[in-house]
C-alpha cells in the first residue's frame, strides 16, 4: 500500500479501456470519492483498496481523458463551501479563461462531457458546461439556435400559427 | 338595356368585395364567346389571387392547394396568414433536407439527449429572452417551457435581472411583452421598429399602431356608424393609452399634449363592448324570467343581438370592416344600458387604475431588460471574438493551397477553369457576371481548407493526407458548382441580347400599323412572350430577316389574337369591379355584346388604370433658372419632367391608357429569368375596387348619368368645381390624424383617383383594404352645380365613336387584321 507516495486509482470506461490516475486527480469526481471513503454501497467498498479498476460504464475512453485533463488542473482547487456554492455559480456565467479554452470543442464531446460530469458527480465542470451551453444559446433567436443544434422544426403550420398568438394578453373578466 | 341601370346607386357605391367571384355559370345558355370569357376570367382570378384574399376565398377551392388552408372566415386575417403558411412549408422542407444532412453526421438534439435535471440547469443559466426563444423551437421544448410547473424556471429568470411582479400576466406573456420582436397584431417578418405598450399591453409596429390606435375625439366622425353602434360605456371602460405609447417615443408636441387619455385601442373596446352587450343581455334575460320586462326592452335586445354579430364577425376578427358592414347603417343608436354593466362599470374603474399602475412597473422592467440585453450582447460578441482568435491561430498557409489546388486539377482536369484567376480586365466591366461571386467563395473556401501544414506533393512518397477525401468532394463541389453558374449566365446573356436585337423590328412593325391599332400592340416585354416570337429568340443563332420573315406570318395572327384577349381582360376587369354577382348572372345573356363595344369603354364608369406598381408616379419637382431676357425664373428640366410624367392618361378608356403604357412603361429591355418562366403576360390594365367606387362617387356628386358620362364631361365637371376632398382617407394619415386630402388643380379626379389607387395598393401588400372612399366638394356651393349633359352632344359623340376604328368587335377583328397587312 502506498500511503506516502501519491496513490492511484483505476478507472475503466465503457470500452474497457484502463486509465491510472493520481488519487487526488480522481477524487474531483464526487462519485470516485464516495467510492473511495467507503460511502459507496457496500459491493464497491473493496474496490479502491484493491487493484481491481473502478469500471465507469456510461463513460467512454476520449470523454473520460478529457475529463480527466480538467480534474487534473483542478486538483488544488479549494471546495468551495456548499451554500455559497450555489450562490456564486448562479449569478455569474462567467467561464475562466483555462476552462473556456478547455471546453472549446465540438458539440457532439460538449454533451458527452457534461453527461460524463453529471455521472461523475462534478459540480464544478457540470456548471462549465451548461454555462457554455447557455451562452451558446443566449441572445439567439428560434430559428438560429434549430441551426445551432441541428434541431427540427416539428410544429404543423397550424401550431406554429398558433404559437405566435399564445403569449397575446388578454384580459378576463 | 345596358347593364349599370339595373344597379341601385347605393350598390354600385358601395360594392360589396365578398361578392366577386365569377357566377357566369348560373346563366344558361352560354355561346362560344361565353365560354372564352369564362376561361379568361378563371386564369385572371388565378393571377390575381395572391393580391386579394377575399377574392381567392371565394373562389372555389377545388383548383387551389393553398386555399383549402384558408378555411378560416377571418376576412383581414386570411392574407398574412395565407403567407405564414406558405413560408412555413418552405422551412420546413429545409427542416427536412437538414434532418437528412443531421442524421448522416451526428444527430445532435440537446433537448433530447440531455436528462430534464440539466436542462434546467441550463434553462436556469438564461434570461426570460431567451427562454422565450426556447419556446418557439420545437415541440418538446415548447411544452417542457410551457407547461404549468415550469413557470418556476420563467420567474427565477425574470428575478434574477430583478424585474418586479405584476399582476394578471402570466410569465410568457410577460417575457413576450418586453423582449418580444414581433408585432402583435400583423406578425410580419420584416415590420422594423416595434413600439411595447404597456397600457394596452400589446406589442404593435408603426402600422398596426395606426391602424388599432385611434383617437376617441375623432372616432365619432371618422367612424359615425361604429361609433354610433358602440355601447355607450364602451369608451369609458376601455383601457387609454397616452399618444406616445411608451416614454421616450413622441416629439415635443407629444409631451405637451395634454390629451393623455384620448387614445385607445380598437380591440380592447370591442372587446368591451361585447362583454357590456353580455352583460345587458343577462340582464333581459333575468327580466323575462322574473316576469318584470321593462318597457324599452325587448324591441333594443333584437335590434343588438342581430347586429353584434355581425360586427364582431367583421370588425373583431379582420380589423377593418369589409364594404358590406358599413352600408347596412339602417338602426337608430341605442341607449338603454343594463344594471348589470352600470355596476361593472363602477368596479372597472379600479381595474384601469391597477393596470395604469402595472404600465409603469412594466416600463421600469423594459428599462433593465434593455440593459441586460446590452450586457447580453456584449458578452455574445466577446465569446464570438474569442473563439475567431483560437481559429486563427492556425495561419492561412499560401504554400498548402498551392497544393490542394495543383494535386485537384490533376486529378480533375476539367476544373481547371473554375480556379483560374478570372481576367479580371473584361470582368470588371460587368459587376453581375456570376464568376466573380464564385471566384470570390472559393477563394473563401480554399483560405479555410490552406490553414495548417501543407499536404504531401504528389510524387513525394509520404502516404494521402488524411484531410484530403474532405478537401476533395468540398473542392469538388465547388468547382462544378461554379462552372454551372458560369454557363447558365452565358446562355442567358446570349439570350437577352438575341431579345434585345429583336426591337428594332418591334419598333417597325408598330410604326407599320395603323393609328388606332398602335395601342393594341404589345409592350415589348409581352411581345417577346408571344410564342413565335419566343421561339426566335430561344433558339440560339442569330435572327436573321429571312427568319423574321417566316415567322412574321405567325406574329400577326397572336399580335390579332393578344388584341382581343386584351380586350376581353379589361372588360372583365371593369365587370369585376362595377358589377354584382347576383344582377350580373342575369344580365350576362342579352347585355353582353352591347357592353363590349366603343361606347362601353368610352364610358367613365368603365374606365381602366394602368396596372403597372406604382404608376402613377409623384413628378420629378421642377428646377428653376433665372432667364434674362424674359426676366423672371423658368422650369428648367420642364421637358424632362414631361418625359417622364407618368400621371398624364394612367386612367381613361382602354385606348388612352395603352397610349401611356406604350409612351411610359415600353423600354428597350430584355426579359429577366423570372419573366422568362412566366408563361402567361402578366396583367397590364387593371381597375381596382376601390378605384371604380372613387369614380362613382365622383359621378354621384356631380349628378351625371353613370351610363352616359365620359371623360370630357368629367374634366368639365372638375373645371367648374374648386375641388374634391377625401373624407375618410385616414390610412393617409400622418402621425394619427384624421384628416381629409384635399384636391383642387385642373385634373383633380385624376389625382384623386391616384392616390386611391395607390393607397389601396400599399394596403394591399399588408393584406389590407382600403374603406370605400369617400368624396365630398371642398366648398358647399359646387353642390348646387350640375353638369348638363346635352342631347346633340351625346349624339356627336356617337358619331365620333362609329367613325373612329372600332376593335373590341369580333366582326370587326377581320377589319383590323386587313389594317396590319395593308399597314405593311
Amino acid at each position: 500500500m502506498a500511503a506516502a507516495a501519491p496513490a492511484k486509482v483505476k478507472l475503466s470506461t465503457s470500452e474497457g479501456e484502463e486509465f491510472e490516475v493520481e488519487n487526488d486527480v480522481a477524487v474531483r469526481s464526487v462519485l470516485i470519492k464516495n467510492m473511495l471513503e467507503g460511502k459507496s454501497p457496500s459491493v464497491l467498498r473493496h474496490v479502491g483498496e484493491s487493484d481491481q479498476a473502478i469500471p465507469l460504464p456510461n463513460v467512454s475512453a476520449n470523454v473520460l481523458k478529457k475529463v480527466l485533463e480538467w480534474c487534473e488542473h483542478h486538483k488544488k482547487d479549494p471546495e468551495p463551501l456548499a451554500e455559497d456554492q450555489d450562490d456564486t455559480r448562479r449569478k455569474t456565467t462567467e467561464i475562466s479563461d483555462w476552462d473556456a479554452k478547455f471546453i472549446q470543442v465540438d458539440q457532439e464531446m460538449l454533451f458527452e462531457i457534461i453527461l460524463a460530469a453529471n455521472y461523475l458527480d462534478i459540480k464544478p465542470l457540470l456548471d462549465v458546461g451548461c454555462k457554455t451551453v447557455a451562452n451558446m444559446i443566449k441572445g439567439k433567436q428560434p430559428e438560429e439556435i434549430r441551426k445551432l443544434f441541428n434541431i427540427v422544426n416539428d410544429f404543423t403550420p397550424e401550431e406554429e400559427a398558433q404559437i405566435k398568438k399564445e403569449n397575446e394578453w388578454a384580459e378576463d373578466r | 338595356m345596358s347593364g349599370r341601370a339595373q344597379y341601385s346607386r347605393q350598390a354600385a357605391g358601395r360594392v360589396s368585395y365578398a361578392d366577386l367571384s365569377d357566377s357566369e355559370g348560373s346563366s344558361a345558355g352560354e355561346s362560344e364567346e361565353e365560354q372564352k370569357v369564362k376561361k379568361r376570367s378563371k386564369r385572371r382570378e388565378k393571377g390575381r389571387k395572391g393580391k386579394r384574399a377575399q377574392r381567392a376565398e371565394e373562389h372555389d377551392p377545388s383548383g387551389d392547394e393553398a386555399s383549402d388552408e384558408a378555411d378560416d372566415d377571418e376576412p383581414g386575417d386570411d392574407q398574412p396568414r395565407k403567407k405564414r403558411t406558405m413560408r412555413k412549408t418552405k422551412s420546413k422542407g429545409k427542416g427536412k433536407a437538414k434532418q437528412s444532412k443531421a442524421k448522416k453526421q451526428a444527430p445532435l438534439e440537446i433537448f433530447k439527449r440531455l436528462p430534464l435535471e440539466l436542462l434546467c440547469e441550463v434553462f436556469s443559466l438564461l434570461g426570460p429572452n431567451s427562454l422565450l426563444a426556447l419556446s418557439k423551437v420545437n415541440k418538446q421544448s415548447h411544452d417542457l417551457l410551457m407547461a404549468k410547473g415550469s413557470e418556476s424556471i420563467w420567474t427565477a429568470a425574470r428575478r434574477r435581472l430583478k424585474m418586479p411582479d405584476v399582476e394578471g400576466l402570466t410569465e410568457p406573456q410577460y417575457a413576450e411583452l418586453i423582449f418580444g420582436k414581433k408585432c402583435q397584431n400583423c406578425y410580419g417578418d420584416k415590420v422594423g421598429k416595434i413600439y411595447h405598450d404597456f397600457h394596452i399591453r400589446r406589442n404593435l409596429c408603426k402600422k398596426c399602431r395606426r391602424l388599432k390606435i385611434i383617437r376617441i375625439k375623432n372616432f365619432a366622425t371618422d367612424e359615425p356608424v361604429l361609433h354610433e353602434r358602440l355601447h355607450p360605456f364602451a369608451l369609458e371602460c376601455a383601457m387609454k393609452t397616452p399618444h406616445p405609447g411608451t416614454e421616450a417615443w413622441g416629439t415635443w408636441q407629444d409631451r405637451w399634449d395634454t390629451s393623455h387619455k384620448n387614445w385607445v385601442f380598437l380591440d380592447e373596446l370591442w372587446r368591451m363592448d361585447t362583454w357590456l352587450r353580455d352583460f345587458d343581455d343577462q340582464d333581459e334575460d333575468s327580466d323575462i324570467a322574473a316576469e318584470r320586462e321593462s318597457e324599452q326592452a325587448p324591441k333594443p335586445k333584437q335590434a343588438r343581438t342581430a347586429r353584434r354579430s355581425e360586427r364582431t364577425s367583421g370588425r373583431l376578427a379582420g380589423g377593418r370592416l369589409s364594404y358590406k358592414d358599413v352600408s347596412e347603417s339602417e338602426d337608430e343608436p341605442s341607449l338603454w344600458v343594463s344594471r348589470r354593466a352600470k355596476r361593472w362599470k363602477e368596479g372597472r374603474e379600479d381595474t384601469l387604475k391597477a393596470r395604469r399602475k402595472a404600465a409603469k412597473e412594466l416600463w421600469d422592467a423594459f428599462k433593465l431588460a434593455d440593459s441586460y440585453l446590452e450586457e447580453e450582447a456584449r458578452l455574445v460578441s466577446q465569446l464570438a471574438r474569442a473563439k475567431e482568435a483560437q481559429a486563427g491561430q492556425q495561419q492561412y498557409n499560401p504554400d498548402r493551397e498551392h497544393a490542394i489546388i495543383n494535386r485537384f486539377v490533376k486529378d480533375y482536369p476539367q476544373y481547371q477553369d473554375a480556379f483560374d484567376d478570372p481576367a479580371w480586365d473584361t470582368l470588371w466591366q460587368d459587376r453581375s457576371d456570376p464568376r466573380i461571386r464564385s471566384y470570390h467563395a472559393s477563394q473563401r473556401a480554399l483560405n479555410v481548407l490552406a490553414r495548417g501544414e501543407p499536404l504531401a506533393e504528389e510524387g513525394v512518397s509520404d502516404p494521402p493526407s488524411s484531410q484530403w477525401p474532405a478537401i476533395e468532394t468540398k473542392l469538388r463541389t465547388l468547382a462544378s458548382k461554379a462552372i454551372a453558374q458560369a454557363e447558365t449566365y452565358d446562355s442567358a446573356k446570349k439570350r437577352s441580347k438575341a431579345q434585345l436585337s429583336l426591337f428594332a423590328r418591334y419598333d417597325a412593325l408598330k410604326q407599320s400599323l395603323s393609328d388606332g391599332a398602335q395601342p393594341y400592340m404589345p409592350l415589348f416585354v409581352d411581345f417577346l412572350l408571344l410564342p413565335s416570337v419566343k421561339d426566335l429568340w430561344c433558339t440560339s443563332g442569330t435572327i436573321t430577316d429571312q427568319r423574321w420573315q417566316n415567322s412574321l406570318e405567325a406574329i400577326r395572327e397572336e399580335l390579332d389574337e393578344y388584341r382581343v384577349d386584351l380586350c376581353l381582360r379589361a372588360r372583365n376587369a371593369i365587370l369585376d369591379a362595377t358589377t354584382d354577382r347576383g344582377s350580373r348572372g342575369g344580365a350576362d345573356d342579352d347585355s353582353d355584346t352591347e357592353k363590349f363595344d366603343d361606347a362601353f369603354f368610352q364610358r367613365a364608369t368603365s374606365f381602366v388604370c394602368c396596372a403597372f406598381p406604382g404608376c402613377p408616379r409623384k413628378q420629378d419637382p421642377p428646377s428653376y433658372r433665372w432667364d434674362w431676357l424674359k426676366r423672371r425664373h423658368v422650369v428648367d428640366n420642364e421637358e424632362q419632367r414631361a418625359a417622364k410624367d407618368t400621371r398624364i392618361d394612367w386612367i381613361g378608356p382602354l385606348a388612352e391608357v395603352l397610349r401611356h403604357q406604350h409612351k411610359h412603361h415600353n423600354h428597350k429591355q430584355a426579359l429577366t429569368a423570372q419573366q422568362e418562366k412566366v408563361p402567361e403576360t402578366p396583367e397590364r390594365i387593371c381597375l381596382p375596387l376601390e378605384v371604380a367606387c372613387g369614380m362613382i362617387s365622383i359621378l354621384e356628386l356631380h349628378d351625371l348619368d353613370e351610363t352616359r358620362a365620359e371623360k370630357k364631361h368629367l374634366m368639365r365637371a372638375n373645371e367648374s368645381t374648386s375641388g374634391y376632398k377625401w373624407v375618410n382617407s385616414k390610412q393617409t394619415r400622418y402621425r394619427f390624424q384624421s384628416r381629409p386630402r384635399y384636391y383642387h388643380s385642373q385634373s383633380a379626379w385624376s389625382t384623386l383617383l391616384a392616390h386611391i389607387k395607390l393607397e389601396g395598393e400599399n394596403l394591399a401588400k399588408s393584406g389590407l383594404y382600403l374603406d370605400p372612399p369617400n368624396i365630398a366638394f371642398l366648398t358647399r356651393a359646387d353642390r348646387k352645380k350640375v353638369i348638363e349633359m346635352t342631347e346633340d352632344e351625346l349624339d356627336s359623340e356617337d358619331q365620333d365613336g362609329s367613325g373612329a376604328e372600332d376593335y373590341y368587335d369580333d366582326d370587326e377583328g377581320d377589319g383590323a387584321e386587313q389594317d396590319m397587312d395593308e399597314g405593311d
